[in-house]
């Protein structure tokens, strides 16, 4: 790959990962309107008014990551041309920090507020493609680790992604279940005696669901001649299961929908990687 | 006019003599007494029946499950019961039943549940009853069974008490304070998040002694109708309350608590658009030609306060408002609220009105105005408080006090016409 080439692709990759982080961040920020795990946590600490302080704060720095990530385009230069004494490169890279460690800690706190829930115990797991992202963006534009290595920790990022929703899916998890009949409600009709036999649906596909997710995780990180067919397969996927909060309970779900954008994104944006790759290595 | 001695004098005695009476009225506000209230808890050691409360169920006009713990797993473990007061002594007592479940609380330190379950009881019935562990013996206590005649009576309820361990006490103390003054109200609805952690047998212990105070000076006990929330997962919450709902669902189940009033008491903290769903259908469909008020309650709202709405909203509400539910009772956002009427996610007057959201203890959240089911007629605000729910054949009569006994809301709402 010569270097225009190279510089192309960076970007590109770069510029991906910048948007699929701003929708995420748009989705963190509109979710705070109601309160947050964190400001569960608080309450009892530090009464009301503090934690719903917090999480108006956390918002706002949010909102500002959506708005300004996308335009803070000094990662798409070269590492070499990046500037730490530039005001906006560090602004760049502390808005990242903020991003992946709201994320990190909302998975946490997920998980440590519903200790008592087995499904909650997954979080971290499902929501490490989210935290992920960012710190990979913070590393490309420092110039930390190869870009292969990065590519590498998004691989595993989206793997964990999948084994941590297909846990959940396998152990039958109330959540999906409800996503499935909600979907199921919406496409053919809503109908609360059918709803039994919509549950009974939901309970025989969940498993295999499991075992799908598992199967891709799997098959992400190996190198195999399917990697791209199943980075595809798993946007497709990360798409519908995101968009299956709206389908069951409604547009007013939507920030359900972008606060994962990183999970079908992130494969997207690896498929779209391969893709260049080998359409590169073709015309070499 | 110059005030003389004698009017300071009189407005000194006046002003004192309203401060006894209102600390007459409310000693739970005074640190002191909720200490001293406290500490003569019974104590959880060897056989010693401690932790004590009534369940119910689905029938509690004429079953209801008496329960207790242990520290050790001990022997015998029997409830005497009789239809007037035997002054705590064993022999005395008419009925008896020996505990039907008897079990170590998961993860405790060997403390065991025993749940006796009193079947045949009459109706609109007193009974006193002595809880015997071992030859250890509980004071005597008595709750009044559910009617099977049309007459006015009250149930309590309340949800979310699980921090803010003082003002559990404190709201605790509210209700054994209004049980005792009013022989109406004969039950305790509990809408969830008893505690922070629901495998923490610690955390639970906890407020199974602080739930003693809410058992009135004469010995009268609410009996509970749990609710199970989102903090309240795993499985002591079974073993607390001898598995509301029965093993076949979860935590699910209706009450009639009169051959006027149901509550249905849904859980959703599981699958909410299934099997619950098609249960819940047929129970309101059978329910609602038959009685006059019908209730619903679960945790997470359909119509928050605060939060965003649950899958209650998807799945319950079109179910609620094809048969008519009169009130559905909310937790989970710490607030006080009470939604305009609502039908097909509009006001109207045809609709349902859903009140909440949980001040048995917990921290009170600002609630968000600006949601439009909150607007007046609606009314959303804070405080610790009970709802004191009262049914008559002309109306039901709503109001939510707090802890000094203001009146932070009150609504009536009138049968629906056929």
């Amino acid at each position: 790959m010569n270097s225009f080439e190279n510089h192309f692709s960076y970007a590109r990759l770069a510029w991906g990962l910048r948007w699929i982080i701003s929708l995420q961040c748009f989705g963190y920020a509109a979710s705070l309107a109601v309160p947050s795990h964190l400001n569960s946590w608080l309450l009892p600490l530090q009464g009301d008014a503090f934690a719903g302080s917090v999480d108006t704060t956390i918002a706002l720095i949010l909102w500002t990551a959506g708005c300004v990530l996308p335009f803070l385009g000094r990662a798409s230069l070269p590492v070499s041309q990046t500037k730490w004494s530039c005001p906006v490169v560090r602004c760049d890279a502390a808005l990242l920090c903020f991003v992946a460690g709201w994320a990190f800690l909302n998975a946490v706190l997920s998980w440590q507020m519903n200790i008592e829930d087995v499904f909650h115990a997954t979080d971290p797991f499902g929501h490490a493609v989210r935290f992920v992202a960012p710190v990979v963006l913070l590393a490309y534009f420092t110039g930390t680790g190869s870009r292969r290595k990065l590519e590498w920790f998004l691989r595993l990022a989206v793997a964990s992604t999948f084994i941590g929703h297909g846990l959940a899916a396998y152990w039958l998890k109330p959540g999906f279940v409800d996503l499935i009949v909600g979907t199921l409600d919406t496409f053919l009709g809503s109908d609360w005696r059918l709803a039994e036999e919509r549950e009974k649906m939901a309970i025989i596909l969940l498993p295999w669901i499991g075992r799908m997710d598992f199967l891709l995780a799997f098959l992400i990180l190996l190198p195999t001649k399917y990697r791209k067919t199943v980075a595809l397969w798993m946007a497709i996927w990360g798409f519908v299961t995101a968009t299956s909060r709206l389908t069951a309970f409604g547009i007013e779900r939507w920030p359900d929908l972008i606060i994962r954008a990183a999970n079908w994104g992130i494969p997207l944006l690896l498929w779209w990687e391969m893709r260049a790759k080998i359409k590169s290595s073709k015309n070499l | 006019m110059k005030p003389t001695t004698l009017h300071l004098t009189l407005l000194l005695s006046i002003s004192l003599l309203k401060g006894i009476s209102a600390n007459e009225k409310t000693p739970w506000l005074d640190e002191k007494f909720v200490n001293r209230k406290t500490d003569g808890l019974s104590k959880l050691e060897g056989s010693n029946p401690a932790q004590w409360r009534v369940i119910w169920k689905t029938d509690p006009a004429n079953k209801a499950t008496v329960s207790w713990t242990t520290a050790t797993q001990g022997k015998n473990h029997v409830v005497h019961y009789d239809l007037m007061s035997k002054k705590g002594l064993p022999k005395n007592y008419t009925f008896k039943k020996v505990s039907d479940r008897n079990g170590r609380f998961s993860g405790s330190g060997g403390e065991h549940f025993h749940h006796a379950r009193l079947a045949e009881l009459k109706p609109s019935t007193t009974y006193w009853f002595v809880i015997e562990s071992d030859g250890n013996l509980s004071p005597e206590m008595h709750f009044t069974t559910a009617p099977m005649d049309d007459r006015d009576f009250s149930v309590i309820f309340g949800g979310d008490s699980r921090t803010g361990h003082f003002e559990r006490a404190q709201v605790n103390l509210l209700m054994a304070a209004l049980s005792e003054e009013n022989p109406e109200i004969i039950a305790f609805a509990h809408g969830g998040d008893y505690i922070v952690s629901g495998k923490n047998w610690g955390q639970w212990s906890r407020w199974l002694s602080q739930h003693e105070l809410t058992v009135a000076a004469s010995g009268k006990v609410l009996p509970i109708i749990p609710t199970r929330g989102n903090h309240d997962g795993g499985p002591l919450f079974d073993e607390i309350f001898d598995s509301p709902g029965g093993k076949e669902r979860e935590n699910y189940f209706s009450t009639r608590l009169s051959p006027q009033v149901a509550l249905v008491t849904l859980n959703s903290e599981t699958k909410a658009g299934g099997a619950q769903r098609t249960w819940l259908g047929k129970t309101l469909e059978s329910l609602r030609p038959k009685v006059r008020w019908l209730l619903a309650e679960y945790h997470r709202p359909a119509w928050p306060a605060v939060k965003k709405p649950g899958a209650a909203k998807e799945f319950w509400v079109p179910l609620f408002e094809e048969f008519d539910v009169d009130l559905v009772v909310e937790s989970d956002g710490h607030v006080i609220k009470r939604t305009v009427p609502i039908r097909n996610e509009k006001k109207d007057s045809t609709g349902v009105v859903y009140v909440g959201e949980g001040g048995l203890g917990v921290p009170q959240r600002k609630p968000d105005l600006s949601r439009w089911y909150l607007r007046s007629p609606g009314l959303a605000t804070r405080g610790h408080h009970v709802m004191n729910i009262r049914f008559t054949p002309e109306k039901i009569g709503y109001k939510v006090v707090l802890l000094d006994r203001s009146i932070a809301d009150k609504a009536i709402f009138r049968p629906r016409k056929k």
